[in-house]
């Protein structure tokens, strides 16, 4: 039975160190508590990446500014007249097409990543969208394949990226939807 | 036995209460030093979501209040291992935002292109490591307030073209749009491979820019990992004057190199100097090796 219990005690370590007689009481105390403290460090310094979507100021409202989730809803545009809502900007390319954009905002942050100084960015069409021209900065967005849209990208900024969408005149009118995806790894 | 072990764990319970009763001064140091240490630790899904994002602002400063944002943890997974091996890590991903997302789960090998990294599908190029993966589960749905950890076995070929992957919880989420555009994230974990000793890396001419009065001095160096292995150097920028006297010293941050890799390692000297002539040298280290350059310039 002694056996059996002394196996007991060295099967829960805390057990152990709060039974020994060995060393003073309060010693193990302070070294439980060190040892909790160790503990909590270990997972607070768990290297990660965090990544949200923001309204650029002279941009159009995001739906879910803040998340990393987000809308944009261009409401009901024309190449010529209509209204264009306020952030956006239209331009008429010729007798060929015509573009909507838009500034976005993407913060990535860091933590515990110290041999990671920037991070990559790429972007891809979750639908295909080939009637239209989508970018997003100078990266020209499909659904096939994830575009590259910055290779070193600035932690802890607010960086604004350019959305446009161009339409040929030789679409036909109706509802455009698509889903960006963003993909964002630590360099 | 059950009996004995739960009069064991009661009658320590005991000397505990005891003990605490009898070092109350102890306890309340330890508890004061627990508190201290917790403070200064950083919560995991907080740190660097600061929603003010202020200029100036130190990059991980906590905020106030978490952001509604995704994280991914680990952010990069370095492994060293032999060809032939195989590796199993946890990534886990937490969901701050207010809605449910979905992830399926993708590796794509990094390869390097012209000096820089581009991702390349799984088993396009031959040695794919990316091509070796294998996630469990392949796919998550993480609710708010929540997170999912995935494990992925990776299996090095033997002739690996390249040493690393990105493993990819690439989002499925359908963001409500009725008339629009939705954007939605996806975060990757870029995981490194160590298979060798083959570490060499290369560097150029130094470079300067702000070489002028009054402006602040930026020394910078293309440097290239020529070895077979990612490597991870950082250094110093030493300014010598015309009499060989040390100036002052500025840290090179460490980056990241990938086999084939060019990057421009570079410092900025904080203080203005005098007009005469000078002397930088350029002191890069990795794994017990040190690369300098050096080159002399003038301040008119």
């Amino acid at each position: 039975m002694k056996e059996q219990l002394r196996q007991n005690r060295i099967g829960h370590d805390a057990t152990v160190l709060l039974s020994s007689h060995k060393m003073p009481k309060h010693l193990w105390i302070i070294a439980m508590v060190l040892a909790l403290a160790l503990l909590s460090v270990a997972s607070a310094t768990a290297a990660s990446l965090t990544l949200t979507f923001r309204t650029d100021p002279s941009g159009i409202a995001l739906g879910g500014s803040g998340t990393a989730a987000a809308t944009i809803n261009f409401g009901s545009v024309h190449a010529y007249g209509g209204v264009v809502p306020a952030g956006v900007t239209k331009s008429v390319n010729g007798t060929t097409t015509w573009t909507l954009s838009t500034p976005i905002e993407v913060k990535v942050t860091k933590t515990g990543l110290g041999t990671s100084v920037n991070y990559t960015m790429t972007a891809q069409l979750q639908s295909s969208g080939l009637t239209y021209t989508w970018k997003l900065g100078s990266a020209t967005l499909t659904s096939a394949f994830p575009a590259m849209v910055t290779a070193a990208g600035v932690y802890g900024s607010k960086t604004a990226y350019t959305f446009s969408l161009t339409i040929p005149f030789s679409a036909a009118a109706g509802t455009v939807n698509n889903t960006l995806d963003i993909i964002v790894t630590a360099n | 036995m059950k009996t004995n072990n739960t009069n064991f764990v009661t009658s320590n319970l005991r000397a505990v209460l005891g003990s605490i009763r009898q070092n109350w001064p102890v306890v309340l140091l330890a508890v004061a030093t627990l508190a201290v240490t917790m403070a200064a630790a950083r919560p995991l899904f907080a740190a660097g979501q600061a929603g003010t994002g202020q200029p100036g602002q130190q990059l991980d400063a906590p905020p106030a209040e978490p952001a509604p944002s995704l994280t991914i943890s680990p952010g990069v997974i370095m492994v060293q291992a032999q060809p032939g091996q195989g590796t199993t890590q946890d990534i886990s991903i937490s969901n701050l935002t207010p809605v449910e997302f979905r992830f399926d789960l993708e590796a794509m090998d990094v390869a390097v292109r012209d000096g820089k990294r581009v991702f390349v599908p799984a088993g396009e190029m031959p040695g794919s490591i990316a091509r070796t993966a294998v996630f469990s589960p392949p796919s998550v749905v993480v609710p708010p307030g929540s997170s999912a950890t995935v494990q992925v076995t990776v299996t090095i070929p033997e002739n690996p073209a390249m040493r690393a992957i990105v493993a990819v919880f690439r989002s499925n989420t359908k963001v409500q749009s009725p008339n629009g555009f939705a954007m939605t994230a996806s975060l990757g974990a870029l995981m490194t491979f160590t298979l060798s000793k083959t570490l060499q890396i290369e560097g150029s001419a130094l470079h300067f820019d702000g070489l002028s009065q009054g402006n602040n001095l930026v020394v910078s160096e293309s440097v290239t990992n020529t070895g077979n292995e990612p490597v991870i150097p950082k250094g110093v920028v030493a300014i010598l004057n015309s009499t060989g006297g040390l100036v002052g010293k500025v840290p090179v941050e460490a980056m990241r190199l990938l086999p084939g890799e060019r990057l421009e390692f570079k410092a900025e000297y904080p203080s203005t100097l005098q007009s005469g002539k000078y002397r930088a040298l350029m002191t890069l280290e990795h794994d017990g090796t040190v690369l300098t350059t050096s080159s002399a310039f003038e301040i008119p």
